[in-house]
């Protein structure tokens, strides 16, 4: 059987891109390695960013989100659903499940003090949003427009054969080779796709970061219904933070990623010993568990080949975000079928990919560079000074520090020396 | 002496895509390493990539199942026919 475009992974790209071209007219398979779909099996902090997001280099300032989606995205609170508008790719999606906005994000120190990356209480900057139904919803509407769904197989590679694409997949222990015309990679950070076209010979891959979270119930934190949390503790976490966002029923997440060295679960367990939180967990429960494993790679600056489009995680650096996959997931499908029709839908699809991540910006990874070092030369002592002294300013606090350095000459000029050391080279 | 899943999995199925023997795939409770297809990495990296990777250290040594060094190097021979194995010196 010929499909018009195999879609390599069920989560939100996939199910984005299968739902498109199946609404498009396109014979449309989507494979998925789980049994059940629509189940969350990776740790997920589930946020829906909505700010545009620029950082800012010289002043630390801004809302420099880090690693994703950067095109402008928005959402619209409507009676019995939200609506996220896509305005770049120029659609929307409707979100029937559960949402709680995001005012603020509450960096803090071993001791409490807190920089605020936000304004408090000023504007949403987010959406916890459930992601479980949210891949649900997106599954319903890509089979009720027509596509064929396939789970329980796993993708193991795929081959370009002139006008078509060749996937092989294993479903039990059978091997099974499908075809089709196009075929669309989405299937997550260690994409097997995009492994088997050898595009990752010259990805330079980091050691794979752990992370674990915690569900957790009845925290008591100030203002814990509105805002996020990460604490800078380089004595419990190294060179990672301890971080708390907010899930459906008023439940928490608290999770952290570490390396190979520090298993997170301990990592966990210390911090919900630290006396200066203490009384925020004192009533809570831990109601379950979510973990998964990150290998950041250098991301794909051109993810066509041949007649296989590469969305989502499988050609970012570490996230795309839910709205990259699901933008990139359709924008695929425009892509394939402008080629189709004659026109430069591939080199369209690329110049846009390049363009709306932060990852893809040489700008973003010097920024990258300056975030984390302080973490790893930092004790808890400088951290509790640095936070301190810049507790007044708004935005993230290593590059506050780093921007501002001569603030800390004066009143520290070892750790001055100690921070200087780490922007070199 | 083949990698095995132990309770600790929490299926988020990171380990899946990294074996290059393509032995695990997803069980009822666990992920599952099929022992007939692990060779421990041997072959392919220097140490066991699904431990490396998994997030709870999932998994370790199948102490029922010995298997020297030539067993495990004729297994993956068997897998990959016509390919050449990688393979790194002990470290002291």
């Amino acid at each position: 059987m010929n499909y018009d475009l195999i879609v390599v992974g069920g989560g939100p790209g996939g199910l984005m891109a299968a739902r498109t071209a199946a609404a498009d007219g396109l014979k449309v398979l989507l494979v998925e390695r789980k049994k059940n779909v629509a189940e969350i099996a990776r740790a997920c902090l589930q946020i829906f960013y909505i700010n545009k997001i620029t950082p800012n280099p010289e002043t630390g300032r801004g809302e420099p989100n880090m690693d994703g989606y950067i095109d402008p995205v928005s959402a619209e609170i409507l009676p019995e659903k939200c609506r996220f508008h896509f305005p770049v790719p120029g659609f929307s999606l409707d979100f029937g499940g559960s949402v709680r906005a995001y005012y603020n994000w509450i960096q803090t120190s071993p001791k409490g003090y807190q920089i605020h990356r936000y304004i408090p209480n000023e504007k949403v900057w987010g959406f916890y949003y459930q992601k479980e139904a949210f891949v649900a919803e997106l599954l319903a509407s890509a089979q009720k427009a027509g596509a064929e769904v396939m789970p329980e197989t796993a993708a193991l590679s795929a081959a370009n054969t002139g006008d078509g694409v060749e996937v092989k997949v294993r479903r039990g222990q059978t091997e099974e080779t499908l075809k089709g015309r196009n075929a669309i990679a989405a299937d997550g950070l260690n994409s097997r796709i995009v492994q088997s076209l050898g595009l990752n010979e010259n990805r330079h891959a980091g050691a794979p970061r752990h992370i674990v979270a915690y569900v957790v119930e009845d925290v008591v934190a100030p203002y814990h219904d509105t805002s996020f949390y990460s604490w800078t503790i380089p004595s419990i976490s190294g060179g990672g933070n301890v971080w708390m966002g907010l899930l459906a029923g008023g439940r928490h997440l608290l999770g952290v990623g570490s390396g190979a060295d520090l298993p997170p679960t301990t990592i966990l367990d210390n911090f919900l010993k630290l006396p200066a939180f203490h009384d925020w967990f004192k009533n809570a429960r831990v109601v379950d568990k979510m973990v998964t494993a990150v290998t950041p790679r250098a991301s794909l600056k051109e993810p066509v080949t041949g007649n296989v489009v590469i969305v989502g995680d499988a050609g970012a650096s570490a996230e795309s975000w839910v709205q990259g996959a699901v933008a990139s997931g359709y924008q695929a499908v425009k892509a394939i079928e402008k080629e189709r029709s004659g026109h430069t839908g591939y080199r369209d699809y690329i110049n846009w990919w390049q363009k709306a991540f932060a990852f893809n910006y040489s700008a973003y990874q010097k920024l990258l560079a300056r975030v984390y070092p302080l973490n790893r030369v930092c004790s808890d002592d400088d951290i509790d000074y640095l936070f301190q002294l810049f507790q007044d300013e708004i935005g993230i606090p290593a590059l506050l520090v780093t921007a501002n350095l001569d603030r800390v000459k004066k009143g520290r000029p070892e750790l001055y020396e100690k921070i200087k050391a780490t922007l070199k080279g | 002496m083949a990698y095995i899943i132990g309770p600790d999995c929490e299926k988020c199925g990171s380990c899946e895509p990294e074996c290059e023997n393509q032995a695990i795939s997803e069980g009822e409770e666990t992920y599952i390493i099929d022992p007939e297809k692990c060779t421990e990495c041997l072959g392919n990296y220097e140490t066991p990539r699904c431990f490396e990777v998994c997030p709870v250290g999932a998994p370790g040594p199948d102490k029922m199942r010995k298997e020297s060094r030539e067993q495990l190097l004729a297994k993956w021979r068997k897998l990959h026919p016509g390919k050449e194995p990688k393979l790194f010196e002990k470290k002291a």
